[in-house]
């Protein structure tokens, strides 16, 4: 079985080859306890057709990479070394980018939910507390008591 | 198909519990541009439709996911929080009990759009049940095998279904952020650094409790001091309450840390004292130099790197003269302030093969003890620098061993024979137990020494040889363990040198600084530090 179907939420339907399928432990674990037949499609409801779409993007691309080691614990996992093409692939509006990470996650597809989460990172990185908000339209629920001594407490590091 | 159909009831778990309480964020679209790859943005408004009906289906998910995990409950209180304010229609909020306390779902429409978005608040959340679970258990039965990239049955049926909603929500007032589930949130907070996370945390309540959690800054702690130029001892006594208070201490970028390690700490009233003191009998801070990485001074030639090379920021001064033949020094100035620097060799010169003008002095009687000079000597130090070759300290994992045996063996012999040197000097009952300790972790500096030793010593035979010691020598081997990716020898932080030579059993002030020695960053501080200690 080289090729098997996935069917989103809103019922757009995919034919995808069997490897990069299975870079989502979830779709491998459902065919190997139902034995999909190739014929009927595999649902996939959390997933709409768009985002499901940008998914098997990633997992055509990515199906032959070599599984990473695991990183040590001590090192800094790094920010930058994201390179082009996944720095292109996360290149969508946030709506899109943050329904990547849910389904990166229920998916389990380990890499591309390491790919999105990096970028949602680096996204905060550099900024003010002011510009983070504007950013994610966060809105500040501080009294202005709280405000005070949140910035107190975190002026340390905006020194350098 | 009955397999597919069993799939798809089997993934409708409880979508039925909750939905009258929380709201889905909307469509966000100023943060970049469409992809190419996005077929389904075709028309405008088909494709609202369709994410207006996508974030629905999703919030159901993400509050499926936090009622599960996390026994939410609807919070009271912060539903009518902003009941006041009539730019905000917020429809639902959480509060989750868990140890990443709360997380917020809103939706936020503009003035303009307040009539129409509180419209659509109660309608979604009236009709979230039915609608979600409905159109999903429509959709994967009645439009099966549709490859068709726009979906166009789905979406009409959509378009029906939500059509006085759609266009009503505002895209740039959805906090995506905060809508996401809480161990996603975690796995982003992960990947921030420290400066990050403190910014993160003063941009709204949720956020601040998130960011603040220990978790964190225990890893942050973990990995950043391997980072940081220097590393040391905390002030005796102060227990940290939670580790970031550990890690605001320790990090060199926190200025306001009084109570922590940066340098250029407050002297003590005693301090001040004895250096005025000092000032007033015209003495000299006493300042010992001893340990290994004074030995291969074939390669490394510290000593004379500190008097010599113009980089330097010590300046020789005068010569003094030592005790019983042994504790003669060079007088030097750095930054206004006066050393007697005498250097304790462990071998000798001849075994050395140094140029360096200091005398020698043998550190140990043979038998595990100091020698009675060299006890004698450490009566009048103030102050001692054991240095070490941050190239030897370094931490080698199991495969680096493996790689190559015989060079860890050395590695490890190397770090047995600093402890015990070091352990030899501090535990002699002249040393004052409170002198403090600098440990300088020096870099291999390739070697120009050439180029600065003045010329008497330079012409010796004896003086190191740049070709000898350069990069690229008759140890051209790149050996994969000792050298980072990009070909730089790997060097120890002063983290790690703290924790080779087990320094976290010292009693007395201690602080491990990283030294390159052709740069000479941080023998200014190092120097501030310990004078500072005294």
């Amino acid at each position: 079985m080289s090729q098997i179907k996935l069917q989103s939420s809103d019922g757009r339907e995919f034919t995808v080859d069997a490897k990069a399928a299975k870079m989502s432990e979830t779709i491998k674990n459902m065919l190997e306890d139902l034995g999909g037949d190739g014929e009927n499609a595999i649902p996939v409801p959390n997933v709409t057709g768009a985002i499901l779409e940008k998914v098997i993007q990633y997992c055509l691309h990515h199906k032959d990479d070599v599984a990473k080691p695991e990183e040590d614990e001590t090192k800094a996992k790094k920010q930058e070394d994201i390179d082009s093409w996944d720095a292109d692939f996360c290149r969508v509006d946030q709506g899109t980018l943050f329904e990547m990470i849910l389904a990166a996650n229920y998916l389990d597809i380990k890499p591309m939910l390491d790919l999105t989460c990096k970028t949602v990172a680096n996204m905060i990185r550099g900024k003010t507390p002011d510009e983070i908000r504007k950013l994610f339209n966060i809105k500040s629920d501080f009294s202005p008591e709280e405000e005070e001594q949140v910035k107190k407490e975190n002026d340390w590091c905006e020194e350098k | 198909m009955s397999a597919a159909a069993g799939f798809a009831t089997s993934f409708q778990f409880n979508h039925h519990h909750h939905h009258h309480h929380h709201h889905q964020p909307a469509t966000s679209n100023h943060y970049s541009t469409h992809t190419p790859q996005r077929q389904s943005s075709g028309g405008s408004d088909e494709n609202q439709h369709e994410r207006a009906y996508r974030t629905e289906s999703s919030a159901s998910t993400y509050a499926d996911h936090r009622i599960r995990n996390n026994n939410a409950a609807p919070n009271p209180n912060r539903s009518s929080k902003h009941s006041g304010d009539p730019t905000v229609v917020e429809s639902g909020s959480y509060f989750v009990s868990n140890h990443f306390r709360m997380h917020q779902l809103h939706v936020l429409a503009s003035p303009s759009d307040a009539l129409v978005g509180a419209g659509q608040c109660s309608a979604a959340a009236s009709n979230s049940t039915t609608f979600v679970t409905n159109s999903q258990t429509t959709l994967s039965s009645s439009t099966p095998s549709h490859p068709s990239p726009s979906a166009p049955t789905a979406t009409t049926t959509l378009a029906v279904s939500s059509s006085t909603a759609s266009e009503s929500t505002n895209p740039d007032e959805t906090c995506w952020l905060l809508a996401l589930p809480h161990d996603l949130l975690h796995e982003i907070l992960l990947i921030l650094d420290a400066k990050s996370l403190a910014m993160l945390a003063c941009t709204c309540r949720a956020l601040r409790d998130l960011a603040q959690n220990d978790v964190y800054w225990k890893h942050l702690f973990r990995v950043d001091r391997h980072t940081w130029p220097h590393y040391g001892a905390p002030v005796p006594n102060r227990a940290f309450t939670s580790k970031r208070q550990l890690y605001l201490a320790y990090t060199p970028n926190n200025p306001a840390a009084v109570n922590g390690l940066h340098v250029t700490p407050k002297p003590s009233a005693r301090g001040i004292f004895k250096t005025m003191k000092r000032a007033v009998l015209g003495q000299a801070v006493r300042m010992a130099i001893f340990g290994p990485g004074l030995e291969n001074a074939q390669q490394l030639p510290v000593v004379s790197s500190l008097l010599f090379n113009p980089m330097s920021p010590l300046r020789a001064t005068r010569m003094y003269p030592g005790i019983a033949g042994v504790g003669s020094g060079v007088g030097v100035s750095i930054n206004g302030i006066v050393l007697n620097l005498m250097t304790l060799y462990r071998s000798t010169q001849a075994k050395r093969r140094t140029t360096s003008v200091q005398q020698v002095n043998q550190l140990s009687d043979g038998f595990g003890r100091l020698s009675r000079e060299m006890s004698q000597l450490c009566k009048t130090v103030d102050t001692y620098a054991f240095v070490v070759d941050a190239t030897q300290l370094i931490e080698l994992s199991a495969s680096d061993r493996e790689l190559d045996p015989e060079r860890a063996e050395a590695h490890d012999s190397y770090i047995a024979d600093a402890r015990i040197e070091l352990s030899q000097l501090l535990s002699d009952y002249n040393v004052a137990k409170d002198a403090p300790l600098m440990v300088w972790a020096v870099e291999l500096a390739p070697s120009d020494a050439s180029t600065w030793l003045p010329a008497p010593i330079a012409n010796n035979s004896n003086a190191p040889n740049p070709a000898r010691t350069a990069d690229g020598s008759s140890d051209t081997a790149p050996y994969l363990p000792w050298k980072t990716a990009s070909g730089k020898v790997r060097t120890a932080s002063a983290a790690t040198v703290a924790d080779a030579l087990e320094l976290h059993s010292i009693a007395r002030p201690w602080r491990v600084f990283s030294v390159d020695m052709s740069t000479f960053q941080n023998v200014r501080d190092s120097v501030a530090w310990s004078v500072s200690q005294i």
